[in-house]
């Protein structure tokens, strides 16, 4: 009967394409709700370390007894990339933190509308934290669309500002190495994220710290130690939890012979 | 080895090649350290790219998509056509060009552009940050979900078919190369994907089994990792190889004989 039912929701997909992706984001939105309102009956959830993100505040407290600035950049993509809103997110835990040290921090964009989201992001972490009179919009900057101007412009500010702190967060492309080679040569404490699997070895082998993949959009909930906010991480564990299940099932399934599983997915069977 | 002419500066190609060597040459010479060379062309490459994706966004898409659009909506109000001017037909349903429903966009433009203008007003940038994430959540989410996950976890699966003819052939297999091989190596991707995944559980302790798991996830991770550093290495030293050569063999002349 569960075959005949998923059959039913995944059988959409093979006609309109989008009726398996329509089940589980259900199932996932489901599995949010049910643990937010665990979270509001006061129940709090626990999460493993990450030392990426517990080095957030480090770096961020590093930069203010070095009496530096910090500098954060959202990555190469719009704001309609994942990457980019898990950044922005980050970006308005850092800016808190840099309001209450009195912390410069300085967000060279990509993208005007990312840049503009970056503004009222980091000036609303500001206003929060009471301390909207130091908040300079210049320091969040628009450059260019053009990936090596961009690149060429950001390792300029690098060399010359020698922030003590640099996050790289969001979507990179073939500059990841150029940007956290600089940072490294600067000496920065460089803490980067990003979900891009190709750029994700350079990050390694030059930050001190790197977010990988889920890590990056796990970052907001982790920061935030908000048992509302953290709910929703529970939730990615959840769908994480069934997509095992569902790929453990499903190899042994297909190694027996059968081809239901590839059929819910919609392989040519 | 043959040293030929430099390219000669008297003509246009000529002194193009000698612009773009000197603009090579100077962003190379970070390579040394931070110089007015580099801050030169720094800016200069800045300042061009701004100034060309100024016009790319205008001509290819203020213009035809806004600008144009206005002034046919405006034109078919001036003509006593309601309908038309707001991009409906004659029998009321929408068409394709847009004319006035464009006053919408231009007005959530406008409000983006009030936080530079208006403080007082800048809170309606809102109402278009907020529309802008939630249409590009809401169209980049399901594409995640398909791409990354539901046909990610099809092509983990599929191989297992391998070990059985009849299954490969209907799974679209080619039972020429569906192996053994290929067999073995769907299990050693099942393993590497589901420890993988172990590790990027959050609320769970990385205790016991899980925590062998995570170990053995992060091997794989480190091993695809490196691989995939070896890989794009490669690549980038063929973009250096690139510009050498334009150096040596546009600009100096220079060639292998």
């Amino acid at each position: 009967m569960i075959f005949n039912f998923l059959n039913l929701m995944f059988q959409i997909q093979i006609k309109e394409g989008t009726g398996p992706v329509f089940f589980v984001l259900v199932l996932f939105v489901a599995a949010l709700f049910f643990f937010l309102d665990k979270a509001r009956k006061g129940a709090t959830f626990k999460i493993r370390k990450i030392a990426g993100l517990d080095a957030v505040n480090e770096a961020i407290g590093r930069a203010t007894e070095m009496g530096k600035s910090i500098l954060y950049t959202t990555g190469l993509e719009t704001a309609s990339h994942i990457a980019t809103i898990a950044s922005l997110t980050i970006l308005s835990r850092v800016a808190k933190r840099a309001a209450r040290y009195g912390t410069r921090l300085q967000v060279p964009s990509f993208d005007p509308i990312v840049m503009s989201l970056s503004q009222e992001i980091v000036r609303e972490s500001y206003l929060e934290e009471g301390m909207v009179d130091s908040f300079k919009g210049d320091d969040i900057f628009y450059l260019t669309q053009e990936q090596f101007a961009y690149t060429a412009a950001v390792e300029g500010v690098l060399v010359r500002e020698k922030p003590a702190t640099v996050f790289l967060m969001g979507y990179f492309y073939a500059e990841s190495l150029l940007l956290a080679e600089t940072g490294n040569s600067i000496g920065a404490i460089q803490i980067a994220g990003t979900d891009a699997v190709t750029q994700l070895p350079f990050f390694i082998v030059s930050c001190d710290y790197t977010l990988i993949g889920e890590e990056l959009y796990a970052a907001s909930a982790y920061l935030s130690e908000d048992s509302n906010i953290i709910s929703s991480l529970k939730a990615q564990d959840f769908g994480k939890a069934l997509l095992w299940i569902f790929l453990l099932l499903g190899s042994i399934v297909t190694f027996a012979g059968s081809t239901k599983f590839l059929s819910l997915l919609g392989a040519s069977t | 080895m043959i040293l030929n002419l430099i390219a000669p500066l008297g003509t246009t190609e000529g002194l193009g090649i000698w612009i773009a060597a000197f603009l090579t040459l100077c962003i190379f010479s970070f390579l040394y350290k931070d110089n007015p060379f580099y801050k030169f062309a720094e800016h200069l490459f800045v300042g061009v790219s701004s100034g060309y994706y100024i016009s790319i966004y205008y001509w290819n898409t203020l213009k035809p998509n806004m600008i144009d659009e206005l002034v046919k909506g405006f034109k078919a109000l001036g003509q006593g056509n309601t309908q038309k001017a707001f991009g409906l037909d004659e029998s009321g349903a929408v068409m394709a060009e847009p004319h006035l429903r464009m006053l919408i966009p231009l007005m959530l433009g406008i409000f983006i552009l009030l936080i530079f203008i208006s403080r007082k007003n800048a809170w309606l940038s809102r109402i278009s940050f907020a529309w802008y994430i939630g249409v590009a959540s809401g169209i980049a989410i399901p594409t995640a979900m398909s791409t990354r996950v539901l046909l990610q976890a099809q092509g983990s699966i599929r191989d297992f078919c391998s070990y059985n003819s009849d299954c490969a052939t209907s799974a679209g297999l080619d039972p020429q190369v569906a192996t053994t091989a290929l067999w073995i190596n769907a299990f050693l991707l099942l393993i590497g994907t589901l420890s993988a995944l172990a590790y990027f559980f959050f609320s769970l302790p990385s205790k016991g089994a899980l925590k062998v798991m995570n170990k053995v996830g992060i091997y794989f991770l480190m091993i695809s990792f490196g691989a995939s550093f070896g890989y794009t290495v490669m690549a980038r030293i063929s973009l250096l190889i690139g510009r050498l050569q334009f150096l040596f063999y546009e600009w100096l002349g220079i060639t292998i004989s």
